[in-house]
């Protein structure tokens, strides 16, 4: 008994015992000087005694702090227990650590993605404001910026960025870098104040006032040595040099991966025909706006001035793109809300291995208990109360699930940050994971929740069987061991449920997966690699040096051997981004699909080699030639979308599409290509030739013979020596473009799959226990039987039947557990229904052979049962 | 509740009472738990009974407020055993409790002595 006894009472509760022997000898030696025997005295004396046990533990109550006390013991004692089962306790915290581990990560990235405020103080009233965009909010022109900024009295501030490439050249290697172009007032509006140096000024924008940079906490240390007199430093960025005035804040990389800020001026794409000052421009909308809403102010209060104003514009301007509804939206909202769902499906979803882990535990320690009935009981016998002994059990559910919660942090610790990618990418770097309070609290509640539950029914069961009948035949067929069996019984069928839901989830998001990947994008991937280049505005601010250098790159890269074909376009398909103009159909009035809301078809430059080079179809007209240069006619190829969208059941050649910049006529259509996603319908594309419209940025495509990893270098080594200013970037196959773009639904898929996979080996363990638990406990009958002539075939099949019994009903329980949580699944989808048979069957099928070969020991064990060993053994 | 025969003519020691009686009891002179059981069953003519499992609870208690002080000792038995000592303060607290004994009992005899009275119909 002292021995469950933290030290520090140990010997207090040593010289307890001692007194009170030392009471009952004095008790005993008195009643002998009264003449009594030895054995008189001694009965009388204990008799008067009382029951020692209960008095040394009402004394100790008196020492304060018994309760604390009693679970100091029961802890103590339980973790001896545990050593005392090292594979039982292995299994059981292993599987909690797991469960608890899983939910844990999963709630690190939704606490942080969901939860946390961004990294921006008050990101309450940060907003993001613009059109009514696909769904989501859009960009804006800088005119209309200006208009916006000028006319609303929601926001106390507005500021208006563009994600540019910036080359930076310090030394022979040119480096890429991500730079952002922002209004003056973009540091004041996100609430950042740079750790060196300051943000912009207000009149630090417009030429000769422009070339000012803030960059990244990580650029300064990486490319300047955290030099603390950074400030007033020149950089070389696209060849000018820039004066850094201030360094962000640690960790601050908004928007994107941003490592300079910079003022605007870059942003003009400098197209041609454009306004020549971007306050006059209201074609290209390239500004995402932020704003933080005056205090008091409403979302609704927000969005209905914003579109008054965004009404008045359209109005005001005929020429104008078009124009949807305006959206304020809270920024976080914007830049997470995509991932809300599949995190919210995640934590179901680990919610669903937690609960199989706890019904595994519950069931190991169901199937211990047989062999400490006879403990229980006899504890039972010698005066512990019943609350005692439920108290003592729970104790031990209690340290199981504080172990395996302190692994599973440190699983969590481990494989939350893998987790990051259910994020979107543009939103990744405003993730910050880590075990804050928050979250160690959740996971010191999950683990206790996690204790009660799988806890109690072993602790109930534990007390059901009283008495001494319990004394006389705990673990053997009594009426306590049948109802473990049935409560294990339901525990493997409770499993078996959760874990047809689980696999079946995994094989719809697999399936999903498969069905994506087989899409035909519209292009042939295979054997094609892309890099892209990003031309300096200063340099290349004319039309004619674009030209000539994308000419001069195409023509190095045509002379690579192993080159089949080559060309260039503003923008890979199914590569992050998107690229659209508005326009309008010449001579007709397009009619909106909805009221206030026009097709804006994605944009893309080409150079004439570009369809054939990518194997995508020309369905009619002609291909672009040499010929189509920037002083020829102004033309244009549309995709079989924006072919039927524009002139449903017409043929398109020859008609006239009107730009912001002019009008350009239909030469050719060509086959829909998917470009955003592989899940999305192709949306309506238009192609226009390089050398009338020559943007600043490109990518190079190349099909080639021998693999494409062969060439590239070589490539690479051709379109640097066109200007070795410039850096290369971005090298990729279109193969692994396209695997790319379907990463986040191949990790969801296989993260899915993983958590179901451990669902399914424990259940596989949950059945395996609970049927050796039932053939050791008919042990004597099936002896009997054996013993009487019953084939083991026979006995063999019954257990087998058994298992399967118990795992059909839990497939039942599961398969309606899937239809009640079909609707949180099936937008997860792709062309497959939540309910797909083919899956279903598969699953059923999986999970009935795991069942048979859970079963297969123990039925094997169940036909050798030896019935002389059997019987004698009773 | 029935009790059998053979304890009817005793009483168990009134909560509160107890630890009066302790520190009465130590005021003679120091004694271990079954000597103070001893002392209190013989100075009451054996009716007062001290059960065990009040008897520690209430010991450890009166040493953990002070009142009481233990050593062990090896008696004329050559058993070791934990002997009591009354403390100054715990002499200051019989005081206090006999006069709280005093006036209780003083005030219970008034109230179990009173004659009703007869007032006008």
């Amino acid at each position: 008994m002292s021995g469950r006894l933290p030290f520090f009472r140990r010997r207090r509760d040593e010289e307890l015992r001692e007194e009170v022997e030392g009471h009952l000898a004095e008790a005993v030696r008195e009643r002998r000087e009264r003449g009594e025997s030895a054995a008189e005295a001694e009965a009388a004396a204990r008799r008067e005694l009382g029951n020692a046990l209960l008095v040394r533990e009402v004394t100790r109550d008196a020492w304060g702090w018994a309760w604390l006390e009693e679970l100091g013991q029961d802890a103590a004692y339980a973790l001896r227990v545990l050593r005392r089962n090292p594979g039982f306790s292995a299994v059981a915290v292993l599987t909690l650590a797991l469960g608890i581990g899983a939910n844990v990560a999963i709630f690190d990235v939704v606490h942080a993605v969901l939860l946390r405020p961004l990294p921006l103080p008050d990101d309450e009233r940060l907003v993001i404001v613009g059109p009514e965009w696909r769904g989501g909010v859009g960009s804006v022109a800088p005119a209309d910026f200006l208009d916006l900024r000028a006319q609303n009295r929601v926001f106390a501030g507005m500021t208006a960025v563009c994600a540019i490439a910036v080359n930076l050249r310090e030394g022979e290697q040119p480096e890429r870098l991500q730079g952002v172009v922002v209004t003056p007032s973009f540091f004041d509006v996100m609430g950042v104040r740079p750790r060196l140096g300051r943000g912009f000024r207000p009149d630090e924008q417009g030429a000769g006032r422009d070339h000012v940079v803030v960059i990244s906490d990580a650029l300064w240390r990486a490319r300047l040595g955290a030099s603390p007199d950074v400030l007033g430093r020149r950089l070389l960025l696209n060849e000018e040099p820039y004066t850094v005035v201030g360094v962000a804040p640690p960790g601050f990389r908004f928007p994107e991966e941003a490592e300079l800020w910079l003022p605007p001026r870059f942003a003009v794409p400098h197209r041609v025909g454009e306004p020549k000052d971007p306050s006059q421009n209201r074609g290209s909308h390239y500004f995402d706006t932020y704003a933080r809403l005056k205090p008091g102010v409403s979302y609704r209060e927000a969005q209905a001035d914003v579109s008054v104003i965004m009404a008045r514009i359209a109005q005001a301007d005929h020429d104008a793109d078009a124009r949807g509804g305006a959206l304020v939206r809270n920024l976080r909202e914007h830049l997470v809300g995509e991932s809300r769902r599949s995190l919210l499906v995640m934590l179901g979803v680990v919610a669903l291995v937690l609960l199989v882990a706890c019904a595994n535990v519950a069931s190991l320690l169901l199937a211990r208990g047989a062999a400490r009935q006879r403990e229980l009981a006899l504890r039972t016998a010698l005066g512990a109360s019943r609350g005692r002994v439920v108290r003592l059990v729970l104790t031990e559910s209690l340290v199981l699930g504080l172990l395996g919660g302190a692994l599973g942090v440190a699983i969590a610790g481990a494989g939350a940050p893998l987790l990051v990618r259910l994020v979107p990418a543009s939103a990744q770097n405003l993730v910050r994971l880590q075990l804050d309070p928050v979250v160690l609290l959740f996971a010191l509640a999950v683990a206790l929740a996690t204790a009660v539950v799988f806890g109690l029914s072993p602790a109930l069961v534990a007390v059901a069987g009283r008495g001494s009948a319990a004394l006389h035949d705990a673990a053997r067929s009594s009426t306590a061991g049948r109802s473990r069996r049935g409560f294990q019984r339901a525990l493997v069928t409770a499993e078996t449920a959760l874990a047809l839901m689980l696999l079946a989830g995994a094989g719809l998001l697999v399936k999903s997966f498969v069905r994506m990947r087989s899409v035909d994008p519209g292009f042939r991937p295979a054997s094609v690699v892309s890099m892209s280049v990003n031309l300096p505005l200063p340099a290349y601010v004319e039309s004619a040096r674009r030209i000539a250098y994308a000419r001069d790159a195409l023509a190095g890269i045509e002379r690579v051997p192993g080159v089949a074909a080559a060309a260039l376009v503003t923008r890979v398909p199914l590569r992050p981004g998107s690229s659209s103009r508005g326009v309008t159909v010449e001579g007709r009035s397009y009619t909106p699909q909805q009221p206030g809301e026009k097709v804006i078809p994605n944009y893309v430059a080409v150079s004439p080699g570009y369809f054939r080079t990518l194997g995508i179809t020309l369905l009619a007209g002609r291909e672009f030639t040499a010929d189509d240069g920037a002083e020829r006619p102004q033309v244009v190829i549309v995709s079989a979308a924006a072919a039927e969208t524009f002139w449903p059941g017409e043929s398109p050649l020859g008609r006239r599409l009107s730009f912001s910049d002019g009008i350009r006529e239909v030469v050719g259509v060509v086959a829909d290509v998917r470009t955003t996603s592989l899940a999305q319908r192709p949306l309506p594309l238009l192609y226009a030739p390089y050398a009338q419209d020559p943007w600043p940025f490109m990518s190079f495509v190349a099909r080639t013979v021998p693999s494409p990893e062969s060439v590239s270098g070589e490539l690479r080594r051709v379109i640097r020596a066109v200007d070795k200013a410039l850096p290369v970037t971005g090298v990729r196959t279109l193969e692994q473009v396209v695997t790319e773009s379907l990463a986040p639904r191949q990790f969801q898929a296989g993260l899915t799959s993983a958590f179901a996979a451990l669902a399914l080996v424990l259940a596989m363990m949950g059945i395996y226990g609970v049927m050796s638990y039932a053939v050791a406990q008919r042990t004597r009958e099936i002896g009997i039987r054996a013993a009487l002539g019953a084939e083991p075939g026979r006995l063999f099949r019954e257990v087998v039947s058994e298992g399967l019994r118990v795992v059909g009903l839990g497939a039942l329980v599961g398969l309606a557990g899937a239809y009640v949580a079909r609707s949180a699944l099936s937008s997860m989808l792709f062309e497959v229904s939540p309910f797909d048979p083919v899956t279903f069957a598969l699953v059923l099928l999986l999970l009935v052979a795991v069942a048979l070969v859970a079963c297969l020991v123990p039925a094997r064990r169940a036909m050798r049962v030896d019935p002389v060993v059997a019987l004698r053994t009773e | 509740m029935a009790k059998p025969a053979a304890y009817r003519n005793r009483i168990e020691v009134l909560q509160g009472t107890l630890d009066l009686l302790l520190l009465q009891t130590l005021q003679w002179g120091p004694r271990h738990g079954y000597g103070i059981t001893r002392a209190i069953q013989a100075g009451s003519g054996e009716r007062l009974k001290v059960d065990t499992g009040s008897l520690y609870p209430a010991l450890h208690r009166l040493e953990r407020q002070r009142f009481i002080q233990a050593e062990w000792k090896t008696s004329e038995n050559k058993q070791r055993v934990r002997v009591y000592r009354l403390t100054a303060k715990g002499k200051r607290q019989l005081l206090a409790a006999r006069s709280w004994w005093d006036e209780l009992t003083g005030a219970i005899g008034g109230v179990l002595s009173l004659q009703p009275e007869r007032g006008e119909p």
